[in-house]
């Protein structure tokens, strides 16, 4: 081991409440003055944004999506949604109810992991730091298939399966990601996971709920503590030391200040949150971040990223 | 002439080069030279500068990826005082506005938003009630009238003496009405958009005359006949998606704000419902040929029951005075017109069974 393995290498987050606030204001007046139109344009300007404010070993991260893309994407996906819900009714009104939940659940089990595959191809390839962009290289009939599997054990074993499901999706999809001469791995497994749900449930229920915070922490320390940077047998590790009492202050803090400002606080909840977040969050090990080289691959697809806000899902890392 | 030292990556790779960088005021240009040798000059007008207190970030706008970053905070002082920045987008200009002037926007944003909704939003509501079938009112209203009617038991001789009641007033043609008596305590009567008139026991037991039967039962007729029930359903869904235009993408909490806007909104349209519905009611029983003056009373008697009194800005229903001021009003523009005697004598003698 060199002499880096033991230095930290930080993440921190320079954005402001007020100035999310201000480009959160301007988007959502664009949106309704254009009747939903702007709406890819003005997720570009948040993105810009989050990721501009975004650093790590105090240079920023890049967003290199654009509007055009990401409304092109919005399209197709509204077409495929109203496709889908077209097949539905269609299916509802006749009354095939058996055909319609086939329909329903085939589409779903499709839609998502399709979805899923679609954000991080695209949002990761318009990813970057120094100009060093991320790719993502999973193959979406593999995803589809392993989504399939996971969910029929998770159905099968009655939610059980939930914690492996979990770790697996994320270790296909981290050890799908490359960034530069880098690429990433996801080694939490299932089990811990799942003593951490099991311990979470019965405490909390024991507590009166006072362990959710305990819960949420640990959680939250396996997601990101489990996560592996290699280059060229190399290994660096992710780390987070968040604590019970950091998620008590985030959680009800953030609670009070929706509650009482009727949500007019949202930019200030997102940009403390993540200031905090991040300056829990550190980078170890032996990889030389000075040391990264291009990769050059171009993906402009945003079907997956709107078809994913369709959804609702969020994308995660 | 500013010089300070930089951190320059070349796009390539992570690796940081630290070099010495010239910003020449004059060219609005900064200069670089790269330890193999190269010359680097950027014009600051194709560049992409962003300036934070302790931080300069100057960025080609070339696709290469690369950038200069500067920590000299003296330098950081003049570059931002002297440089020339150069096409600024639109967004950006929005942006960078004064408090004034967002406030001003802002303003100017919502003045523009009430406007058209205001103006819009009755129109395309009445537009989209007019294009739907006469068949789909009924409909729903069997079938709010069966899901209503199992939770109340009926009156049956009421029900069939009140309906031969209204059978002697005439109605417009286009409408099948029909009077259905529940026994509740409640002091209530409401009408559905197929014709069903429901009337609660205790309302009938506040009536103490026909001509109050008349005006109660000429209000719910216009109720389906200018038919309020499509109108506020077709009204409440463009408030509905108006509102959801407004706050979609938005925190929860604002949703929930935006709910009970949309349940206010809807309110303010059924007082103007009622209205239309008091002044088509002094129009029946002036066509009728029966007095008018038992609205009034009528009034009086919802207005006593109303003194419980809930806010009027919450309330469905005009108040009392206000309303028994506009109702006399309508009345004092009547033109003098023959009562029928005989009708008022046959809905008397009807009246006084029903009473019995």
């Amino acid at each position: 081991m060199d002499s880096n393995s033991s230095i930290k290498i930080r993440f921190s987050f320079l954005g402001t409440g007020g100035e999310l606030f201000k480009i959160l204001l301007l988007n959502w007046i664009l949106t309704v003055l254009t009747l939903g139109i702007y709406y890819p344009w003005a997720k570009e300007k948040y993105l810009k944004y989050l990721y501009n404010s975004s650093q790590f070993n105090n240079d920023p991260f890049r967003f290199h999506g654009t509007g055009k893309e990401m409304f092109i994407g919005m399209i197709k996906a509204l077409v495929l949604v109203i496709l889908f819900y077209g097949i539905f009714y269609l299916l509802l009104i006749n009354g095939q109810i058996i055909a319609l939940l086939v329909f329903f659940y085939a589409g779903l089990f499709f839609i998502v992991p399709l979805a899923i595959h679609g954000s991080y191809r695209y949002r990761l390839s318009r990813s970057s730091w120094r100009n060093i962009r991320f790719r993502y290289s999973g193959n979406k009939t593999i995803l589809m298939l392993n989504f399939l599997k996971w969910v029929i054990l998770t159905i099968v074993t009655l939610g059980i399966y939930t914690s492996w499901f979990k770790c697996n999706l994320r270790k296909y999809l981290y050890d799908n990601i490359y960034f530069g001469n880098v690429r990433f791995r996801y080694v939490g497994n299932g089990e811990d996971l799942f003593v951490i749900n099991f311990k979470g449930i019965v405490f909390s229920f024991l507590t009166f709920g006072i362990y959710s915070f305990w819960w949420k922490k640990d959680q939250f320390n396996f997601y990101v503590n489990n996560i592996r940077i290699e280059q060229d047998g190399k290994i660096s590790k992710l780390q987070s030391n968040l604590d019970a009492g950091e998620v008590f202050e985030l959680i009800v803090i953030n609670y009070l200040m929706m509650v009482f400002t009727f949500g007019i606080a949202y930019p200030w909840v997102v940009s403390r949150s993540l200031k905090k977040l991040y300056s829990l969050m550190y980078v170890v090990g032996e990889v030389d971040f000075d040391g990264l080289a291009q990769n050059t691959e171009n993906y402009n697809d945003a079907l997956g990223d709107d078809v994913a806000d369709f959804l609702d899902i969020d994308f995660f890392i | 002439m500013y010089f300070s030292k930089a951190i320059y990556y070349d796009g390539l790779t992570s690796t940081p080069h630290p070099v010495e960088l010239k910003y020449d005021e004059n060219k609005n240009d900064i200069s670089f030279v790269t330890a193999d040798k190269i010359d680097h000059s950027w014009l600051l007008f194709s560049c992409i500068v962003e300036i934070k207190p302790h931080l300069l970030r100057i960025s080609s706008k070339d696709n290469t990826g690369q950038q200069i970053k500067v920590e000299d905070l003296q330098f950081i002082y003049h570059f931002n005082r002297l440089f020339q920045e150069g096409k600024v987008s639109w967004y950006t200009r929005l942006l960078r506005m004064n408090f004034l002037k967002w406030i001003l926007f802002i303003s100017g944003f919502m003045v523009l938003i009430i406007s058209l909704y205001m103006l819009f939003l009755p129109v395309l509501s009445d537009a989209l009630c007019s294009v739907i079938p006469k068949d789909v009112d009924n409909e729903i209203g069997e079938k709010s009238l069966n899901s209503f009617l199992s939770d109340y038991e009926i009156d049956s001789n009421k029900t069939v003496v009140l309906n031969q009641y209204l059978r002697e007033i005439k109605t417009p043609k286009n409408n099948k009405f029909k009077i259905i008596v529940v026994k509740s305590k409640e002091i209530n009567a409401f009408a559905l958009p197929n014709g069903s008139i429901v009337i609660f026991s205790e309302m009938l037991n506040k009536i103490k005359h026909s001509s109050q039967l008349n005006a109660l039962l000429g209000h719910e007729i216009s109720h389906v006949t200018h038919r309020h029930s499509m109108r506020s359903l077709c009204k409440n869904m463009f408030t509905y998606l108006w509102i959801s235009l407004l706050f979609s993408d938005v925190s929860t909490v604002q949703t929930i704000l935006a709910e009970n806007a949309y349940t206010l909104q809807s309110l303010s349209f059924s007082r103007e419902f009622e209205k239309e519905a008091d002044f088509g009611s002094i129009d029946l029983l002036r066509q009728n040929g029966l007095p008018v003056e038992g609205i009034i009373e009528l009034m009086q008697i919802i207005s006593v029951e109303q003194k419980s009194s809930i806010p009027q800005f919450l309330s469905t229903h005009p108040m009392g005075n206000k309303r028994i001021e506009y109702n006399k009003k309508e009345i004092g523009k009547l033109k003098p017109y023959m009562i029928q005697e005989k009708k008022v004598e046959k809905l008397n003698e009807i009246w006084g069974e029903i009473q019995k």
